[in-house]
């Protein structure tokens, strides 16, 4: 009887979370027809530019896994023209989005879910409230919205990084001619090839948004919530990133 | 240097004996010839390799507080498996979908791909993704934690009480955290690997067998893993420690150690990724 | 020498100076009194003091350096462990002693800063910012280091409470070390100690015998002191 009441409970639970982040998404949808612009570009400076520089080396750094990898096996059955094709392949459909999102999921999702934890902590969200400003379009659906235009603008960023380092480890370390790895990318990579990895990148950063900000309004207003709240938003945007990544694959 | 002091109005200024009213301007700070944007902060930056030493010195010594180490190894080694272990999960169906297909486009068996899907687990996938996920559980679980133990002034307090840190704080903490690593990779591998051969099985009809098969497994490939496993162990809870000390006193300390421990931990796995993978590379 | 010397001391701390140019020399056994409003330096020259934190520039230097455990400090943010009730906070100095005697000490500091025995059993997050306060104070009474250092003692605590807390820690001053209270009110705490010093912007406005500060006509302005105010 335990272990089913135990099941019960965590549907209940589940159920109940998916409700509330479903609920969150279809406030901040119409909100977004009205919202602030300044604070969308502002939003979007904090979870955009500010994590240019973690996003690139994240993506030399998935670059330069892949092609180490791939090199592995293509060594061992003597197919150095497929190297570009198949780091450039893995790289756009799989890689570059993933590790992107994983990668903003600590930064953004962390600093956006201990932020608005902040606001309430500091009680600028209930004198907000208190003077008739509509929270939702001043300053949630703009951080909300501002994430997910800030992944797919990182995403092409690292897709062209990511690409670059791979020749690079590949020519650096394995010894590859570059020549022929440009090449073996060129013939059979299309631009189409990178259009599931937008359409990955999308559904991350929505995820990533609406985990952290779910986060952030969810712990109790005070310090020790603060850290809770970074502490949430990073494992359910991990959960939620890695779960639609696996939706998404079977998909497209 | 700071803005916003009040301005320095000429009222309060060779006023007599008589006591201004209680709201007086304070004087002007002097400038003066000392530049101190050269100078070094008060506040000592804490040491990475300092905290990583002394930590093992206690950990050798037996000085390592057995409560903490026991409740650090509950939270940060146990607690954190199910999420790598479901993360894990997720990416073995999501190779084996890849896998899946790249065999359908070159004509060849399902399950004549499952030993590389299972070799590229071990090699890369379940350290690479556990890393992520330590660095994300227990790097933000232990930046906030010592973070806020900066910021409320309770590391101040051990070190003038002449408490042992590394025994009572880091070490447990570095220990439990190199734990959690190693066990997510190892268990991450049975995770991703039953999961991608259970999908494959369900889906597309391959066996089992193929998709944790250890045909083409040799000791290099165990070599990577256990040595990204310990790399990612070792860094992931020492940049947590580092960041929560170093910004946890600052204003918004708890928020910015969080995420700065994450991150940090998050570039060190995969740094330490490429740099493994590439030294393996260069090795007969 | 004197006791503690600190000569061209300059504290930078994040960008900001918190303190600069201060020197001044303090005699064993002295009450040193540190006042200033909000963000004066307060806080960056009591960890100074305690080794906390190092000068930026300049040199603090004792007549005989202080051993590890020979400095007590309240902190502004009491620094109570959270995962420790009151009581074992108090026994965490006191890690020489056997532990029935350590507790026994402990329970005393408690009792005499006014903490019950309900209140000693409970964690920090279930105490008031006073009796937090009150447990950060036991802490160093229970210690009883020759060198103490308070950090707004009274902050949170009612008139009549605060009087009493400052006799108690007036009464624990060792006369063969120092003690240093910092506080942004004077209130009761000015008539407390000897010397005073008064920081605005981390700078040294005044520094002396109290009743000869006062009478500066920036620190009166400063504090809004008036003649009868003495006491």
């Amino acid at each position: 009887m335990k272990p089913l009441l135990g099941i019960g409970r965590a549907s209940l639970r589940l159920l109940r979370g998916a409700g509330a982040y479903a609920l969150l998404l279809g406030r901040l949808a119409v909100a977004a027809r009205a919202m602030d612009g300044r604070e969308l570009l502002r939003s979007m400076s904090v979870a955009g530019t500010d994590v240019l520089p973690l996003c690139l080396l994240t993506a030399t750094l998935t670059g330069a896994i892949v092609v180490i990898q791939t090199g592995f096996y293509v060594a061992s059955y003597g197919v150095t023209s497929l190297l570009g094709w198949g780091s450039g392949y893995a790289l756009l459909r799989e890689f570059a989005p993933l590790i992107a999102a994983l990668a903003l999921s600590g930064r953004v999702g962390a600093g956006q879910a201990s932020d608005v934890a902040g606001l309430r902590a500091g009680e600028q969200l209930p004198a907000l409230e208190a003077l008739g400003l509509d929270v939702d379009r001043a300053l949630l659906a703009p951080r909300l919205w501002a994430v997910l235009l800030s992944v797919l603008a990182l995403t092409a960023v690292a897709d062209l990084v990511a690409l670059v380092a791979s020749l690079l480890a590949g020519v650096l370390l394995l010894g590859v001619p570059p020549g022929a790895f440009l090449a073996s990318m060129q013939a059979s990579l299309r631009l189409r090839d990178a259009l599931p990895g937008f359409v990955k990148a999308a559904f991350f950063g929505l995820a990533i948004g609406l985990c952290s900000l779910r986060a952030g309004l969810s712990v109790p207003a005070d310090a020790r919530g603060i850290g809770a709240a970074a502490r949430r938003s990073v494992v359910s945007t991990l959960a939620a990133v890695l779960a639609l990544d696996m939706a998404l694959t079977g998909i497209l | 240097m700071r803005d916003d002091r009040p301005a320095n109005g000429e009222a309060g200024d060779g006023a007599s004996g008589v006591a201004e009213p209680l709201r007086a301007p304070l004087p002007e700070a002097k400038e003066s010839a000392v530049r101190t944007a050269a100078l070094p902060d008060a506040e000592p930056r804490p040491n990475g390799a300092a905290i990583a030493l002394s930590a093992v010195g206690a950990l050798l010594s037996g000085r390592l507080d057995r409560e903490a180490l026991a409740e650090q190894i509950l939270e940060l080694a146990l607690r954190s498996l199910p999420i790598a272990l479901l993360c894990l999960a997720f990416i073995g169906v999501v190779l084996e979908e890849h896998a899946a297909h790249e065999a359908r486009r070159a004509f060849i068996g399902l399950d004549q791909v499952g030993p590389m899907f299972f070799q590229l687990t071990i090699r890369e996938f379940a350290p690479a993704i556990s890393g992520i996920v330590v660095a994300a559980r227990v790097g933000s679980g232990i930046a906030a934690e010592i973070g806020w133990m900066a910021q409320t002034e309770q590391i101040d307090a051990l070190r003038l009480l002449g408490r042992d840190l590394a025994a009572d704080v880091y070490g447990p903490r570095l220990a439990a955290g190199l734990l959690a690593s190693v066990l997510a990779a190892l268990l991450g591998v049975a995770a991703a690997g039953f999961a991608g051969g259970l999908w494959a099985h369900a889906t597309a009809g391959g066996h089992l067998a193929a998709f944790v098969s250890l045909r083409l497994i040799g000791a290099r490939d165990w070599l990577l893993l256990a040595a990204k496993a310990v790399a990612s162990g070792v860094a992931v809870p020492l940049a947590a420690v580092h960041a929560g000390l170093e910004l946890g006193g600052k204003p918004d300390g708890v928020a910015r150690a969080t995420s700065a421990g994450v991150v940090r931990g998050t570039l060190w796995v995969l740094a330490a990724d490429v740099a493994i993978g590439a030294t393996l590379w260069w090795l007969p | 020498m004197q006791f503690l010397e600190l000569s061209d001391v300059w504290a930078v701390r994040g960008g900001t100076t918190a303190i600069r140019d201060l020197t001044l020399s303090v005699p064993r056994g002295a009450r040193l009194g540190v006042f200033g409003p909000g963000g004066s330096g307060k806080t960056t020259l009591l960890k100074l003091v305690a080794g906390l934190f190092r000068p930026s520039r300049g040199r603090l230097r004792w007549e005989v350096a202080p051993l590890p455990g020979q400095i007590g400090m309240v902190f502004q943010r009491d620094a109570l462990l959270d995962t420790l009730t009151a009581l074992r906070n108090v026994e965490l100095p006191l890690h020489g002693l056997a532990p029935e005697k350590a507790e026994a000490v402990a329970r005393d500091a408690l009792t005499r800063v006014g903490l019950d025995a309900a209140a000693a059993e409970r964690h920090p997050a279930q105490l008031s910012g006073g009796m937090r306060k009150r447990a950060g104070i036991a802490r160093v009474l229970a210690a009883d280091a020759p060198i103490k250092l308070y950090d707004e003692p009274a902050a949170g605590l009612d008139p009549a409470t605060e009087r009493e807390i400052l006799d108690l820690l007036g009464r624990a001053h060792a006369p063969v070390g120092l003690t240093v209270t910092a506080s942004a009110n004077p209130g009761a705490l000015w008539a407390r100690c000897d010397p005073a010093l008064v920081l605005a912007h981390g700078e040294a406005l005044a520094f002396g015998e109290p009743a000869e500060v006062e009478r500066r006509p920036e620190v009166a302005a400063l504090f809004g002191f008036e003649r009868s105010e003495d006491g």
